[in-house]
């Protein structure tokens, strides 16, 4: 069905007109067009160059973004890292609790020293709810007996 | 869902640009905050002076040379005492104390079953430091309630001082009453070489009880010329100004550890405004010294006039909590130098024997310039005769004279003892 159809195009004969002489004037009034045309996408050409700038920033600007944070970020990091060096080199070194320390050294030797570590955290916050440091003793005492219990 | 998925993405790409500026912005905050900080804390550090709590340690000394430690060891004889003595007295000796015979009896026979405990607090006055040998390696909640636990003993050992006092002068010892005066003014002296305002205010309550005693038995008359001396002696040694800068600047080193402590301080996000709260604190300590140094009662300053845009709560803290406290605490310091500067010129006027109606020149009773001044309006501290004794008086912190009204404490100073009671009168202390 379709090959019949296109067989009797092919028959047909182009009406009578201006010829060759029409296709050089249609060719040459479409030249600038199609010379523009030809730098930019189709889609592109029929936005301003403003609004083309947009579009194209706009595909980076999550890149952008991510850039923005991590220089934030890294501003906040040299920023309190540096701060801390300064304070440091004034007020010395954080404190320790020296009393939690011990009771959280005893604590370690009975057990590990992840275990340690933990209690010295666990005491640090229950010192700051003013556990007095004769109860802190208490503890140390406590926990003294139970090493020798153990023979440790 | 094509359009979706662009929403989605520029509100994350919005989100992140967001937080990037925040950060920035908490950055700039943090970094200015704490140049400004540091630069403070240095100039504190170059001039000696203490930034963090565990800057208040003492040298170790020996046990003997520790007022502290020898009240310590009297803790349970000085309790003892203290509530044989509220037993007899209900209320504790204050002002011009009358006692009956009963009452002096009494308390004759406590002091000499306790004379151990006496000879304990004789010894730690005669040390010459006192340190409670606190760990500040601790958190300030801990150090303070360590500090806290300690006040007792010096509490109990200058009632007892003070119960004793009115005895021996209301048995007319007044070379005995003496003793015990100079005991409870190097109690004093001796508290306020520790640490912190609660120290500080613990040093002038124990001299302010001292200075009242001294005051009885100043007026009671009968003071030979050694003994004026002796007392002038003692209480040309207190240093009442520099004794508060020192409580105000171990203070500020210790509120300092402290912020550090306040719930949220620990994260990062609030960094700059526990700078901003610590900017704050030294801005407050360095006007109450300035003011402290000012003798007059004038304010050099307000806070809340600085040019921080953005106010934090640690600062509304500090502001709202710490600087009322810390201003009560000037007041007081004013008041217990005022005593101190009225009982001085009290003893200075009797060691000079003056005819009965003459009110000396101040400037003539040998003491320094500045110990005459009142230093709540810094004019000359005020002197009357009364047909009872010599009114010596500043006007207080009202800056009014009301006449030397020193039993309400409207003014501040030295008044004469009212006569003594018809013998049908019950005591005071009497139930």
């Amino acid at each position: 069905m379709n090959e019949e159809l296109e067989t009797r195009l092919r028959e047909l004969l182009p009406a009578e007109g201006p010829g060759p002489q029409l296709r050089s004037r249609v060719l040459k009034s479409l030249q600038p067009v199609l010379a523009s045309v030809e730098k930019g996408t189709p889609q592109e050409a029929k936005y301003p160059a403003s609004y083309r700038l947009f579009r194209r920033a706009a595909s980076y600007s999550g890149l952008v973004a991510a850039l923005l944070l991590l220089v934030a970020l890294g501003t906040n990091y040299w920023v309190y890292h540096s701060l801390d060096g300064r304070m440091t080199a004034i007020a010395g070194p954080p404190r320790v609790d020296q009393q939690v320390a011990e009771v959280a050294q005893t604590i370690a030797l009975a057990t590990d020293s992840r275990t340690g570590e933990e209690a010295y955290q666990w005491l640090l916050q229950r010192r700051s709810r003013r556990v007095s440091s004769t109860s802190l003793a208490h503890y140390d005492d406590v926990f003294q007996r139970l090493l020798l219990l153990r023979g440790i | 869902m094509k359009r979706l998925k662009a929403i989605l993405k520029w509100m994350a790409i919005g989100t992140a640009v967001l937080v990037a500026i925040a950060l920035l912005c908490n950055a700039y905050y943090v970094a200015t905050t704490g140049a400004k900080l540091a630069s403070r804390l240095e100039d504190l550090r170059k001039a000696g002076e203490p930034v963090q709590l565990s800057d208040l340690a003492r040298e170790p000394v020996p046990a003997e040379e520790n007022a502290a430690v020898v009240l310590g060891r009297a803790t349970d004889g000085l309790k003892q005492v203290n509530r044989e003595i509220e037993s007899l007295l209900p209320k504790y000796p204050t002002g011009p104390c009358t006692l009956t015979k009963e009452e002096q009896e009494g308390l004759a026979k406590i002091f000499a079953a306790n004379s151990q405990v006496l000879t304990q607090i004789k010894q730690a006055t005669d040390c010459k430091v006192y340190d409670w040998q606190i760990d500040y390696s601790q958190s300030h909640s801990v150090v303070i309630s360590d500090m806290i636990d300690h006040v007792g003993d010096q509490r109990a050992a200058v009632r007892i001082l003070r119960a004793r006092t009115a005895l021996l002068v209301n048995r007319g010892q007044q070379e005995e009453a003496l003793e015990n005066v100079l005991q409870m003014l190097r109690l004093a002296r001796l508290s306020n070489q520790e640490s912190c305002l609660i120290q500080y205010l613990v040093g002038c309550a124990i001299r302010g009880i001292a200075m009242d005693a001294a005051n009885q038995w100043l007026q009671m008359g009968s003071v030979s010329a050694e003994m004026h001396k002796a007392l002038e002696d003692e209480l040309k040694q207190h240093h009442v100004l520099e004794d508060f800068a020192h409580g105000l600047k171990t203070e500020r080193a210790a509120v300092l550890s402290g912020i550090d402590e306040l719930p949220g301080a620990k994260y990062w996000v609030s960094r700059g405004m526990v700078n901003e709260g610590k900017l704050r604190l030294l801005e407050m300590f360095e006007r109450i010294l300035a003011e402290g140094s000012l003798e007059s009662g004038e304010k050099s300053g307000e806070l809340g006039n600085d040019d921080s845009s953005f106010i934090s709560v640690y600062v509304i803290l500090i502001d709202k909590l710490l600087a009322p406290a810390v201003e009560s605490s000037s007041v007081a310091m004013k008041r217990n130098l005022a005593s101190l500067r009225a009982l001085r010129i009290l003893n200075a006027i009797q060691a000079q024997k003056l005819p009965a109606e003459e009110v000396p020149n101040l400037e003539g009773l040998g003491l320094e310039p500045s110990e005459i001044v009142d230093p709540f309006n810094g004019k000359t501290m005020i002197v009357k005769k009364l047909p009872e004794g010599w009114l010596v008086y500043s006007v207080g912190a009202n800056r009014i004279d009301d006449g030397g009204n020193v039993a309400t404490d409207v003014d501040v100073g030295c008044s004469p003892l009212p006569p003594p009671p018809p013998q049908s009168v019950k005591s005071p202390f009497a139930p």
